[in-house]
């Protein structure tokens, strides 16, 4: 597929987000019906769909779904209807949708269906630096990699042709750095689809036992051939000659890094670097060709071994697999440039870059979170705490976050850890905490479960109302999550009873000493009940329309501190800063709340209205 | 100043470029601070500053988790670049919303490039702004970004009433009065003499 030019007359042209072009690139190409999970780095693409439909007033319906495998399953339905669609979500979303991925590769669809998976080399904001690009080539779905915004848009809109044209879901995997760059594109015009909804009733496709599902995996193989054949899926040879010795084979933004060094680097004009916009499926005749055209090739891509494990010879091919390129960790121009030096053998000395300290995380100042988690660890200071994904897993920092494995983990966690150690003869209290927005995507089966199987925990929904880590979308317990449909949310209290829960008890966290007894109690009645239920309520400190509202107090430190640090390890709020001889509260950083008049064992802290 | 040069971008630097030009010159501008400082509207705001130039640029930004006060870094390209990210040793100016991140990240620059840094200490910056104190004591408490911005764009040869534009298009409407004020600020700030060092 040859990247379109950039048109400089084009008069409509913007600074985008590589997410926001990706979410006009779905709009202009008709999608109607567009849906994701919040998850850095995709975020961004589903709020700027919302945000320009709300805007031009589409007849589009876009949806905060309540997990990716959701998501993905109502965007193919719609392309079994005959519709366009798009869904987004981060690359740890696509594990949560394996299900539906894997079978939608076989049945194949009718209107475009586009599946964007953004991926994290580093990982910066995630728990894996999985490359999506292996999925879609597990599920044989084919993929492309952009290298930039402006390749984003470009890509995403001619992956709902190729679509359409081989009946076929089609990934679109950009990674952080093209999600969040911001480039000037081309803006291209939105029309919204006029195709009526057609569902062509199929049942040896749509509803397949066993033995259909053979036929259409015997189908899916050809198509996935066929498509190693269309020029779209072509290899592109960007520079030098196909007959210089050293080669090196790039996508995405590795691809970026490899141009710009190039143009500064007038040694490295020997080379031949060749572009590949569809990683999967590759042509294994082309890529042969590649590998016996130049004695050596140098393979570069993010973040696993895609491309290079599809040469059919490896035998001269440089890359991953042999940890000529290193084998974890987000790739940079600083890295790469060493690496393709040694390989040219020009031996250039390059120096060390220092290692960078790296300031960690924190949760706000004034964060509801901490509270709740500095009143679980006074409540039950030998506890085992297992917790969640989100804003929360901070409270690692504070030592109230024990494990963190994947959405919804906290609860089947907490179920596992009482099976453990219910033999043991003073088993520890264990409590498990999860934000409001990963109760619902992925807490209420495990709830269940922990009811009907007999385990015993204190589990605490952390419910700032608010996705909050990924920017604060809305969540079933706001409402508000569909475009064109109004919902005043969905009770907590009634999920968790229904969920066979007998007491659900809802609190302010910001009332520590309250907090502290309430979850000392539960930690009582789950010896008779189970599993019970605390609601830590309080919205996140980023809404700044309830800002507005919560008290503000101005805080201060008495010539009691004695500077023990207690109040800077334990409660770990970024404000509270070890001074020379006492603590000081920074007031660029604090919020007001004075919650941490509690927690000072010698009452130094003081909060005036 | 402990800079690096990999070979990949221009290291001649005169004194005459020690004020950037953006209307003309190729020009990477790094930035770092702590997450919640305001990293990413300043990038955005100079993006859109240098894109109403008629410039061509890509951007790269931190999102996620280390928006939570951790270490966030964002970087601006302007030119015809491809990558978004600036290579060790290439930066023309560092800009720092906090001052032991922007120490962490000297060696981002090019052999005299130029360091401008909030910080209330008098040190081996080249432009030392005590941007949080000013934004304190003039009640734009969060807005330490904005007079860093104002401050810059003195020595990148933009108008200030550009960079007011800009800041109408992008800021959201409750804080545009306190974006323009503090803008303001730093403009005048930049004017002011005893920042004017160099090293």
């Amino acid at each position: 597929m040859e990247a379109k030019p950039v048109n400089t007359e084009f008069k409509n042209e913007k600074i985008l987000l590589g997410n926001e072009a990706i979410a006009y690139a779905v709009l202009a190409s008709g999608a109607s019906v567009v849906t994701s999970y919040p998850g850095t780095p995709a975020s961004e693409i589903l709020t700027t769909v919302m945000k320009l439909v709300k805007e031009q007033d589409l007849p589009v319906h876009a949806e905060w779904s309540i997990n990716e495998k959701t998501a993905l399953e109502i965007a193919f339905t719609n392309s079994i209807s005959n519709r366009r669609s798009a869904v987004a979500m981060k690359q740890v979303g696509l594990n949560v949708a394996a299900d539906p991925f894997m079978s939608a590769a076989y049945m194949g669809v009718r209107g475009g269906l586009v599946i964007i998976v953004a991926d994290d080399p580093g990982p910066h904001s995630s728990q894996t630096e999985q490359d999506s690009r292996f999925f879609a080539m597990f599920a044989k779905i084919p993929v492309l990699d952009p290298a930039s915004p402006e390749e984003a848009l470009t890509m995403t809109m001619a992956a709902f042709d190729f679509s359409e044209k081989y009946k076929t879901p089609v990934m679109v995997r950009p990674t952080t750095r093209v999600c969040h760059a911001r480039q000037a594109v081309a803006v291209p015009g939105i029309t919204p689809e006029t195709r009526p909804a057609l569902f062509e009733k199929e049942p040896h496709r749509w509803a397949a036992t066993p033995g259909p599902r053979l036929k259409l995996h015997i189908e899916l193989n050809k198509k996935i051939e066929a498509i190693t054949q269309d020029p779209f899926a072509g290899v592109r040879l960007v520079d030098g000659k196909d007959k210089s010795s050293q080669a090196i084979v790039a996508s995405g933004i590795a691809f970026s890094y490899l141009k710009d060094m190039m143009q500064n680097i007038p040694e490295w004009g020997n080379l031949s670097l060749y572009k590949i916009d569809m990683p999967y499926p590759l042509d294994p005749d082309f890529l042969d060709h590649i590998g016996r055209s130049h004695t050596n090739v140098l393979v570069v891509e993010e973040s696993e071994p895609v491309i290079e494990y599809q040469f059919p010879c490896r035998s001269n091919v440089l890359g991953r697999i042999d940890a000529t390129i290193p084998r974890a960790g987000e790739l940079t121009p600083d890295i790469i440039a060493p690496i393709v030096d040694t390989f040219l053998g020009r031996g250039d000395s390059y120096p060390e870059i220092p290692a960078t300290k790296q300031r960690r995380p924190s949760l706000c100042a004034g964060c509801s979170h901490r509270a709740a988690f500095y009143a679980i660890k006074k409540a039950l200071p030998k506890g085992i705490y297992t917790s969640d994904i989100g804003c929360y897993t901070l409270g690692l920092n504070l030592g109230a976050v024990d494990t963190c494995l994947c959405m919804g983990a906290a609860i089947s966690q907490a179920a596992g850890f009482f099976h453990a150690f219910k033999h043991e003869e003073s088993p520890p209290p264990i409590v498990a905490t999860i934000g409001d927005s990963t109760f619902f995507h992925a807490g209420i089966p495990p709830s269940v479960n922990a009811i009907v199987t007999g385990a015993r925990f204190v589990l605490v929904i952390l419910d700032n109302a608010t996705t909050a880590m990924t920017g604060r979308q809305p969540t079933p317990g706001t409402g508000s999550v569909a475009s064109d449909f109004n919902h005043d949310g969905l009770s907590l209290e009634q999920i968790l009873e229904g969920c066979g829960i007998q007491s659900v008890i809802t609190k302010d966290p910001y009332d520590i000493p309250g907090f502290i007894k309430i979850v000392k109690d539960a930690y009582d009645l789950s010896a008779s009940q189970g599993v019970v239920a605390i609601i830590a309520r309080h919205p996140c400190i980023q809404d700044r329309a309830m800002r507005g509202t919560q008290q503000a107090f101005t805080m201060s430190v008495s010539d009691d501190c004695n500077a023990c640090g207690y109040c800077v390890k334990e409660f770990e709020c970024p404000a509270l800063v070890m001074g020379e001889d006492t603590v000081v509260i920074d007031p660029t950083i604090c919020n007001g709340c004075g919650v941490c008049v509690h927690v000072c064992p010698r009452g130094a802290i003081e909060a005036r209205q | 100043m402990n800079t690096i040069n990999r070979g990949f971008c221009d290291h001649q630097t005169t004194p005459e470029r020690l004020l950037m030009d953006i209307n003309n010159t190729d020009t990477q501008i790094f930035m770092v601070g702590r997450g919640g400082q305001g990293i990413l509207v300043l990038a955005r705001a100079l993006s859109e500053i240098a894109f109403k130039k008629g410039r061509r640029l890509i951007t790269s930004e931190t999102h996620g988790m280390a928006m939570r006060g951790g270490t966030v870094t964002a970087s601006l390209k302007i030119g015809k670049f491809a990558s978004p990210l600036i290579p060790a040793g290439c930066a023309d100016i560092l800009i720092g919303l906090e001052q032991n991140d922007a120490r962490d990240y000297l060696h981002m620059l090019k052999p005299g490039g130029i360091t401008i840094v909030n910080t209330e200490d008098r040190n081996d910056f080249t432009y030392s702004v005590d941007a949080s104190g000013i934004a304190l004591n003039q009640g734009l408490k969060g807005s330490a970004n904005m007079i860093m911005l104002g401050f810059v764009i003195r020595y990148i040869n933009t108008d200030f009433y550009d960079a007011c534009a800009v800041m109408e298009s992008i800021s959201p409407k409750r804080v545009l009065d306190k974006n323009i004020k503090a803008l303001e600020i730093g403009f005048e700030t930049a004017s002011n003499e005893k920042y004017n060092q160099s090293h």
